[in-house]
């Protein structure tokens, strides 16, 4: 039985982000050919739900902030294409777990008269509590909804799975036996950009 | 959230059995071919109703073939006659127990001298305290709680006299102790530990002091890691007598806190353990003015300023001596702290064969050495640590009085 725990603060946050996607329209003309030539960078916060599967593992998911942070450049019209760190904590009975994630990311935006995009990317994942840490692969799937705001600022938010299950589990830098860990990770966040 | 529950074991995978608890064979039947120095010591006191016989009926054949003492109830439920003592925990109810059968009580006692060691070193009956518990949940290292889940059965015995002056000075006593974890950490040992410096007892009121109370039994018992925390006439003192509010417990609670290991011939450790085995109502005090230096607690609920108060209350003032049923202070309040279990054998074998106090283990049997069982196994990554043992149980029985 897995335990999921979720404070009401995050229920709002849930709701408010559901609202912005329900609200949405598409919109024509948001994203013009302009951007082919420029940089683009956002910065998200969000909910994220971790579990980690292993031999020895509970499996409980467990749930927390996270924040983003993603910069990049247009490769074309529709394809963006750039770097992205990311953050989750939580506290698990007094021990502090956090989980730091790097890689390339890639977007694409099937119409430009939407804010829908896909997001995939490949990178890397840490896992720490204390002494307890691994390191490994994560792959990075989602989509997203970008919304103007302003003639200068955008808010999107976005659904995001991390997929990492290559990882070894040491305690101080010794292998845990049946410590080979999958994590599995479901983000969702709400970012702004520039325009 | 049952979706996200959904989507996260898209790639976390399905769990796979994560017990692997590791299982030893169970001891083979073994004709009986004598007694052990063990067998038959106890002759009933005038308060036990209990004969001799009924008593030694509870017995073992242990893995030598010669009979030892066992665990048994206070009462017997055949005659209902009592022993006036107890071995706590009765260790059927152990998941462990169908691997390792019932705890033949002085088999390490029994191969000191034939071990080489020089000495004999043979200890009472009343003394061997069972406990145990399943299915424990064990914190990992210094933050694997938050991700692993380990638990681990445990079953234990040592002789832990509290009641005569025995461990004032002599810090060699027996422990049984098997371990079986859902990650593979397991082992049977069987030794003859000493616990803390031979001769000398930690102060249980103020740690930091040492007391030599006198010359060990036997005179070579080696010291040992650990200590044995024992209360003195210092510490009913302060904590009861010149105390506002007087707390036997915090005056009188026994640690024997073991340090335990086996060791290949080499010196390299395959198993080590440190478990602390509490007493909260021990018999006895040190008291190096009175003869013998054993204080009796239960003589301080004769002071009228202790009348009624603390766990003197039940007496109501009545004045009782110290082995008397009614006496609050018979060694029946106790528990363990498991703490650490390191198993480092991963390329086996699981059978050893040691001396009596852990050492010089080899693959197979030499004169004087008994039977060790380690499980396949290297535990460093998870640094298991356990919890608490019966820290709620009391083994009172009817009849049950110190010596107990």
């Amino acid at each position: 039985m897995h335990r999921i725990y979720i404070a009401p603060m995050y229920v709002g946050f849930l709701a408010w982000l559901l609202a912005i996607l329900a609200l949405t329209t598409p919109v024509a003309g948001q994203l013009t050919e302009e951007r082919a030539d420029r940089f683009w960078w956002d910065a998200g916060l969000g909910f994220t739900s971790v579990q980690v599967t292993c031999r020895l593992c509970t499996g409980d998911i467990d749930s927390g902030p996270s924040i983003d942070l993603a910069v990049g450049t247009w490769a074309s019209p529709r394809v963006a294409v750039g770097v992205e760190l990311g953050g989750w904590t939580h506290l698990e009975s007094d021990v502090r777990e956090r989980v730091l994630r790097a890689g390339l990311s890639g977007r694409f935006t099937p119409s430009l008269e939407s804010g829908l995009h896909f997001i995939g990317g490949l990178g890397w994942m840490g896992y720490r509590a204390e002494d307890f840490h691994y390191s490994t692969v994560n792959v990075v799937v989602g989509a997203g909804w970008e919304l103007p705001v302003s003639s200068g600022w955008s808010v999107g938010n976005r659904l995001v799975f991390d997929a990492a299950p290559f990882g070894t589990l040491k305690n101080d830098g010794v292998s845990v036996p049946g410590g080979s860990v999958r994590t599995g990770a479901l983000r969702l966040s709400v970012y702004v950009a520039p325009r | 959230m049952r979706r996200i529950a959904i989507a996260l074991a898209v790639v976390s995978t399905l769990a796979c059995d994560s017990d692997r608890t590791p299982t030893a064979p169970p001891p083979d039947s073994v004709p009986a071919v004598g007694f052990a120095t063990a067998h038959g010591i106890w002759t009933p006191g005038p308060q036990d109703t209990c004969p001799a016989a009924v008593h030694d009926s509870y017995s073992v054949v242990g893995p030598d073939g010669l009979v030892y003492p066992t665990w048994h109830p206070a009462v017997d439920p055949a005659t209902g006659c009592t022993f006036g003592h107890e071995h706590g925990r009765d260790p059927s109810g152990s998941d462990i127990y169908a691997q390792v059968g019932d705890i033949p009580f002085g088999y390490a006692n029994q191969y000191l001298e034939a071990s080489g060691f020089g000495a004999p070193r043979h200890e009472d009956h009343v003394g061997h305290k069972v406990e145990w518990e399943n299915d424990m949940p064990m914190r990992v290292g210094d933050g694997g709680s938050a991700l692993l889940s380990v638990t681990c059965d445990v079953l234990v015995k040592l002789h832990q006299g509290t009641h005569s002056a025995d461990a004032f000075t002599n810090n060699m006593h027996e422990v049984a102790y098997h371990v079986r974890c859902n990650d593979g950490t397991g082992f049977s040992a069987t030794l003859l530990t000493p616990i803390g410096d031979a001769g000398e007892l930690v102060v249980s009121c103020d740690r930091d002091r040492h007391i030599s109370a006198g010359t060990a039994n036997p005179a070579i018992s080696p010291d040992g890691g650990g200590k044995r925390v024992i209360p003195t006439m210092a510490c009913v003192e302060e904590r009861v007598l010149n105390a506002e509010r007087p707390r036997f417990d915090g005056a009188l609670r026994e640690s024997w806190e073991i340090s335990g290991r086996i060791r290949a011939e080499g010196g390299r450790t395959l198993v080590s353990f440190n478990p602390y085995f509490q007493v909260m109502d021990p018999s006895r005090f040190f008291d190096p003015a009175l003869t013998g230096k054993v204080g009796r607690p239960v003589d301080l609920c004769a002071l009228e300023q202790l009348q009624d108060r603390d766990r003197c209350a039940p007496l109501a003032g009545q004045t009782v001596s110290w082995d008397s049923p009614q006496s609050p202070f018979k060694g029946v309040r106790r528990f363990v702290d498991v703490n650490s279990n390191n198993v480092r054998n991963a390329d086996g074998p699981e059978v050893w064969w040691t001396d009596p106090l852990g050492q010089n283990a080899r693959t197979t049997p030499f004169p004087g050495s008994i039977r060790q069982w380690i499980a396949r196994h290297d535990n460093k990554g998870t640094d298991l640590r356990g919890a608490v043992m019966g820290k709620d149980r009391d083994y009172d029985g009817e009849g049950v009085h110190a010596p107990n």
